[in-house]
């Protein structure tokens, strides 16, 4: 392993993948900054920019992409109080609030820095925990498989901040989307209507670029613009002192946690992250009043946390092949377009571009690091960029987008419907990301279902049999059941409380 | 002295492909300026690397051979199994301004599963020619209860169906060679089927199933999770090295199963001028020649064999189909294609 890091190392300082690492945390800082354009939406529209790179080259500039799109979030949402990306709420909270006190630069020095820190603490991780998660998949069998990919789905509900019916529902569509196609196993076509794009399904990209891309547009295209009265306010000195980053060592420490682990787990994704170590922070802080009104921790503890989810989030993606969130999704779409598919076996089949992409991480946070201090001034400017403008890009990256993918003007077709029903879903509080993951998943678990099934039909065994035959599988089955039965716990508990909110008279707000 | 030089490289070149020719030969043959060679899979892919690696040689010779370089460009149209690029190319303009890589036996058999827009495909393709074959090699699995691959086969000969064999599928060439192997040996497997080669390495590895069948490199691969191995050709495959020591089906269960593997060949929309495909097959058999094609080829990890070219491959495009013909029933028996 030593010796495949010292590899990628000299490969990663090659001026070309210098130059590619910072182009993407660049260009992830901007787009993330742009309210309304996501860290999903980022990855998904740069994809295309890829398709004529090597592998190498194109995972370098989307894993920096991803890393500057997270900390770009937070720019807008500390300047304007409007959040670049859904991650960025939690650090809005508390960043507007010192922007108004006139702390603007001590906000946003302290953002990069904790978002550096969180960043690099969970590529770490990635870097030597995913090799050993790799090495464990190895063993995994279709029956293990089957029940891992369950439970990826069972946390579906959980997505986003809404309600986990509509969350499960979002997952039941892209289900349905994903059975489009031919089978998996005996290659019978389903719901392609005889058109030959759908033969091999609805592809993920395009999916993903529709839903994303087009219903955003169509978001911004029905708000009544932007205040143009809105001024970035003065910044001021952004560097806040290492005396100060000294005291906050502690949150920086939890908060990096927290956010790696939270993004290992499928479902959960860089918003809930920040959300979690913000309010841990709190419960562990000497002046917790100070939370909501510009608490300097509590920026640090959600940039902390939201950049650490990177690192964590791609473990399961790059050996399993479960995208735990729609940033995730958009990135697999990026490695497959490369050939690249992941599982356990990429690690041994392409050490050459898997440690490259990892330490090229290390990179991308150091480079908007960079970025951020040196530019912010020019940055804060697209903050500012009319809404108009943004939709008129993104409408036409995303036509690039779903076209260049295999050169089929069909796919702009499924884009533009996919982005039209996602428009729809969204206006009901519908959750998209379920969707890609439903997408995804599904004939995942379908495949692995029939495959075990067909094992257990030559050994002459029932298909329950056949899961009661390994100890792995039947740890892997209590797991799923106990997460299942532990969110309808966590659901009755919310319940509970809300109601005796209620018949206290509280205010519980929506 | 340079012309002098080209000459000799160009004569040298067409001895090797046993012709003794005066350049530029079809000085009088108008070639198109631009060529687009259409791959029907991903950019990146062992298809794609074949065209890449291929085209600039074959350029070359095109130019030997007529005075006049074209500019060949690569236009990957991936989907539906790899139908989406063989359609455009049986519907391409023909006047050479189109040609195409036909992977085999992919095209007989997913014409043989649905009805292709570019059936029938052997009247649509006018053959160019292939080198390239990457055998199909078949591996037991180090934990499997049989001892060699002979018994296992002796085993799904008296137990129809206890004997499960993974590969890429269905409708691969993976596939077609477990059903070859099952038909000239009287025995019956469980097909299980995986969403590619690596997939389908990994649970080999992890001893899921008791055989795989899958190419070269996926034996390469997975060498250490076997205990027996053989390749599905007539004869060794000696072009690597790695390969030498692998016994051929004859030798290790006592029968011959044939030349089974994938193919990737080139073919142009059938109806173009005759002159232009005859500078391009000349153009080809030169190209696959070149002492350095073969070392670009090798680098790049493609499995080389002998050429055919011409009507030689498409007597080879015609096995194939006839192939795929004699082991429908067993495609339609599985669920896999419908009648």
């Amino acid at each position: 392993m030593w010796e495949q890091i010292a590899d990628a190392a000299i490969v990663i300082i090659q001026p070309g993948s210098l130059l590619l690492a910072f182009l993407g945390a660049a260009m992830g800082t901007v787009f993330g900054a742009m309210p309304g354009v996501s860290a999903t939406l980022s990855i998904a529209l740069l994809v295309p920019v890829t398709f004529e790179m090597t592998a190498t080259s194109g995972l370098i500039f989307l894993g920096a992409v991803y890393c500057g799109a997270i900390y770009g979030g937070s720019i807008s949402g500390i300047l304007i109080n409007v959040p670049g990306t859904p991650a960025a709420v939690a650090t809005m909270i508390d960043g507007y609030e010192m922007t108004k006190k006139g702390k603007g630069g001590l906000a946003l020095g302290t953002d990069i820095c904790s978002s550096f820190v969180g960043g690099q603490f969970s590529v770490i991780v990635l870097l030597f925990l995913a090799p050993l998660v790799a090495m464990v998949a190895l063993e995994i069998r279709s029956a293990e498989f089957f029940w891992i990919v369950i439970f990826a789905m069972s946390t579906i509900g959980a997505i986003g901040a809404g309600s986990a019916i509509k969350g499960l529902m979002a997952g039941i569509f892209g289900l349905i989307i994903g059975t489009a196609g031919m089978h998996p196993m005996t290659g019978t076509l389903r719901y392609a209507f005889d058109q030959p794009p759908l033969y091999e399904g609805v592809p993920v990209i395009v999916a993903l670029v529709g839903l994303f891309s087009i219903s955003q547009v169509l978001y911004l295209a029905e708000g009544k613009g932007m205040d143009t009265q809105l001024k970035i306010p003065e910044v001021g000195r952004m560097w806040p002192g290492r005396a100060t980053l000294w005291k906050l060592r502690g949150v920086l420490a939890r908060s990096s946690i927290i956010g790696t682990v939270v993004g290992l787990i499928p479902g959960a994704g860089a918003d809930i992250a920040s959300f979690i170590a913000r309010s841990e922070a709190k419960r562990y802080s000497k002046n917790p009043s100070e939370y909501g009104k510009g608490s300097i921790e509590g920026v640090c503890s959600a940039e902390a946390a939201n950049n650490a989810v990177v690192g964590g989030s791609l473990i399961p993606m790059l050996t399993l092949g479960i995208p735990g969130n729609a940033v995730t999704a958009a990135l697999l779409g990026g490695l497959l377009i490369h050939g690249l598919i992941p599982g356990p076996s990429l690690f041994t089949d392409a050490p050459d571009i898997l440690y490259p992409f990892i330490l090229s991480l290390f990179l991308a946070n150091l480079f908007f690091a960079v970025f951020g201090f040196g530019a912010l001034r020019y940055v804060a400017k697209v903050v500012l960029v009319p809404q108009g403008i943004i939709a008129a890009v993104v409408t036409a990256l995303a036509v690039i987008g779903a076209y260049s993918f295999r050169n089929l003007t069909f796919d702009i077709w499924i884009m533009f419907s996919l982005g039209v029903v996602g428009y729809i879903m969204r206006k009901a509080d519908f959750p998209l990301a379920p969707i890609i993951l439903g997408i995804i998943l599904g004939p995942m678990a379908e495949e692995n279902l029939d495959r075990v099934m067909t094992l257990a039909h030559a050994k002459e065994l029932t298909t329950i049999e056949f899961f009661m035959g390994r100890w792995q599988t039947v740890l892997l089955m209590v797991l799923t059941f106990a997460a299942i039965g532990y969110s309808f716990y966590r659901d009755y508990r919310y319940r509970k409380e809300l109601e005796a909110k209620i018949a206290n008279g509280e205010d519980v707000g929506k | 002295m340079k012309k002098l030089f080209v000459t000799g490289l160009v004569a040298t070149s067409l001895l090797m492909t046993g012709a003794v020719m005066a350049a530029p030969k079809y000085a009088d043959v108008k070639i198109p300026k631009n060529i687009q060679a259409i791959v029907a899979y991903n950019a990146g892919g062992s298809s794609d690397a074949l065209a890449r690696v291929m085209l600039p040689f074959w350029e070359k010779k095109v130019e030997e051979l007529t005075g006049k370089k074209p500019n060949a460009i690569v236009v990957n149209l991936p989907g539906a199994g790899g139908e989406i690029g063989w359609t455009s190319l049986s519907y391409a303009k023909k006047d050479g301004s189109t040609i195409g890589v036909i992977n085999l036996p992919a095209v007989a058999l997913v014409q043989a599963a649905r009805v292709a827009k570019y059936a029938p495909w052997l009247e649509k393709f006018a053959p160019i020619g292939v080198n390239i074959i990457d055998p199909n090699v078949v591996r037991l699995q180090k934990d499997a209860k049989y001892a060699t691959l002979k018994d296992a086969l002796d085993a799904a000969k008296a137990k129809p169906g206890s004997v499960t064999v993974g590969a890429d599928g269905p409708l691969s060439d993976d596939h077609m060679a477990v059903y070859a192997l099952a038909v000239k040996y009287g025995a019956e497997f469980t097909f299980v089927p995986y969403s590619g080669g690596a997939p389908a390495n990994k649970a080999f590895q992890s001893g899921e199933v008791d055989i795989a069948v899958g190419n070269v490199f996926d034996h390469l691969k997975t060498k250490g999770s076997a205990k027996d191995v053989m390749v599905l050709r007539p004869s060794r495959y000696t072009s690597m090295d790695a390969m030498k020591g692998v016994k051929t089906a004859k030798e290790s269960i006592g029968m011959d199963v044939g030349d089974l593997g994938s193919t990737r060949g080139w073919a142009a929309p059938a109806g173009i001028p005759a002159k232009l495909l005859t500078v391009y097959r000349e153009a080809f058999a030169m190209a696959v020649n070149d002492p350095e094609y073969k070392k670009a080829a090798l680098k790049r990890n493609i499995t080389i064999v002998d050429p055919l070219v011409g009507d030689d491959f498409g007597g080879f495009m015609k096995d194939q189909q006839a192939l795929v013909g004699d082991l429908l029933d067993l495609f339609v028996k599985g669920g896999y294609i419908k009648k």
